[in-house]
């Protein structure tokens, strides 16, 4: 007997994966909206590098770094098909739904892997395609099948992989690297355990149904909070660092020192609030929706400052 | 003996769409590799740009 891929047709899901997947679902794997993150730092990344890099080699670059970032995310999509299919969140990916057969997706993040570092190879330097092929080896083994469903700790470690485009940028324009770049890394390093905590105090009982341990499923939600609010602290001192140390002008500097004193404020108001039963989790959401753009606007300021100052 | 074609027609699916999603994927792929192939000559011309100043 086959499992229901669509109980409205009466299709079921072996009949569903004969079928070709849409050229859509591919995308879809891709998760376009993580890798537009990736590619915003790392685009960031290579416009504060002192080095100016040819138009051309720099379009080709962050072309690479978004199909690497791609590739994490289908490779991701592959491994999970199961987990995914348990949260209502992930269910309607195109593996869950049955419309893509999970080996199409592992051949094509694989493919879509080795293209995206031969391409940072060829465009600019080994040492920046060495640093993607890196990014996507530890998201997919550290991140994906090593911490994440083993350890609450998933996030901080493997947070790791989020933060490198910067470096990888930074790393295309100039072949080395440099302290800035690597406070870049930092602050998205400690950036990610308060951006996932708060979204995942809002799905907690969708971790929960899939066995996942995040850290509100095993440490509670009381504790979550206080997480929150404690790494929020280093993060700030982390966004703020650049401009004492002198790698960016007094504009970054007081941008970054404002956005930080909300997010405090924010993740104050998250980390000593105690949630009621069929809590709306307004405060959570805030937090999760400003984080996004904390971090769009101070790595946009901080090109804008470098700029400024030239 | 039979073909390929009686084999899609004696599968439990729609043959158009079969057709439609193999017509748009191969759209899709043709698109992409011309964009490469683009690609790479630019990059080609900007490296070697690069190294005659």
């Amino acid at each position: 007997m086959t499992t229901p891929a669509n109980p409205s047709t009466g299709t079921s899901a072996s009949d569903a994966l004969m079928m070709p997947a849409e050229w859509r679902d591919f995308v879809a794997l891709t998760k376009p909206r993580v890798m537009s993150l990736a590619i915003f730092t790392a685009l960031c990344g290579m416009l504060v590098a002192p080095v100016s890099i040819h138009p051309v080699l720099g379009f080709a670059a962050i072309l690479a770094i978004a199909l690497g970032a791609g590739a994490s995310g289908a490779l991701n999509q592959w491994y999970e098909a199961r987990i995914d299919g348990l949260m209502r969140r992930t269910a309607s990916r195109p593996i869950p739904a049955g419309r893509m057969d999970p080996q199409a997706a592992l051949h094509f993040g694989v493919g879509l892997g080795v293209f995206s570092v031969l391409l940072l190879g060829v465009a600019t330097n080994w040492y920046a395609a060495a640093l993607l092929a890196a990014s996507i080896l530890y998201y997919l083994v550290i991140y994906t099948i090593w911490l994440k469903p083993r350890t609450p700790q998933n996030i901080v470690i493997g947070g790791a992989a989020g933060a490198l485009p910067p470096l990888i940028g930074w790393a295309a324009a100039t072949g080395g690297l440099a302290p800035l770049p690597w406070l870049l890394f930092l602050l998205i390093f400690l950036w990610t355990p308060p951006h996932f905590w708060a979204l995942s105090l809002f799905v907690r009982i969708d971790y929960e149904q899939a066995g996942i341990p995040m850290l509100p499923v095993v440490a509670g939600e009381r504790a979550t909070r206080r997480q929150i609010f404690w790494y929020t602290l280093p993060m700030a001192a982390a966004a703020i660092a650049p401009w004492p140390l002198g790698y960016v002008g007094a504009l970054y500097g007081v941008v970054a020192a404002l956005l930080s004193t909300v997010f405090i404020a924010l993740a104050a108001q998250v980390g000593f609030r105690t949630g009621m039963p069929d809590d709306p989790m307004q405060p959570e959401k805030r937090l999760f929706k400003f984080s996004l753009l904390y971090l769009f606007v101070l790595f946009a300021v901080i090109v804008a400052d470098r700029w400024w100052q030239i | 003996m039979k073909n390929d074609a009686e084999d899609v027609d004696n599968l439990n699916i729609d043959v158009a769409e079969l057709r439609r999603r193999q017509a748009a994927r191969s759209r899709v792929m043709g698109i992409a590799l011309f964009a490469l192939a683009a690609l790479f000559f630019a990059i080609t011309i900007a490296k070697i740009g690069i190294l005659a100043t």
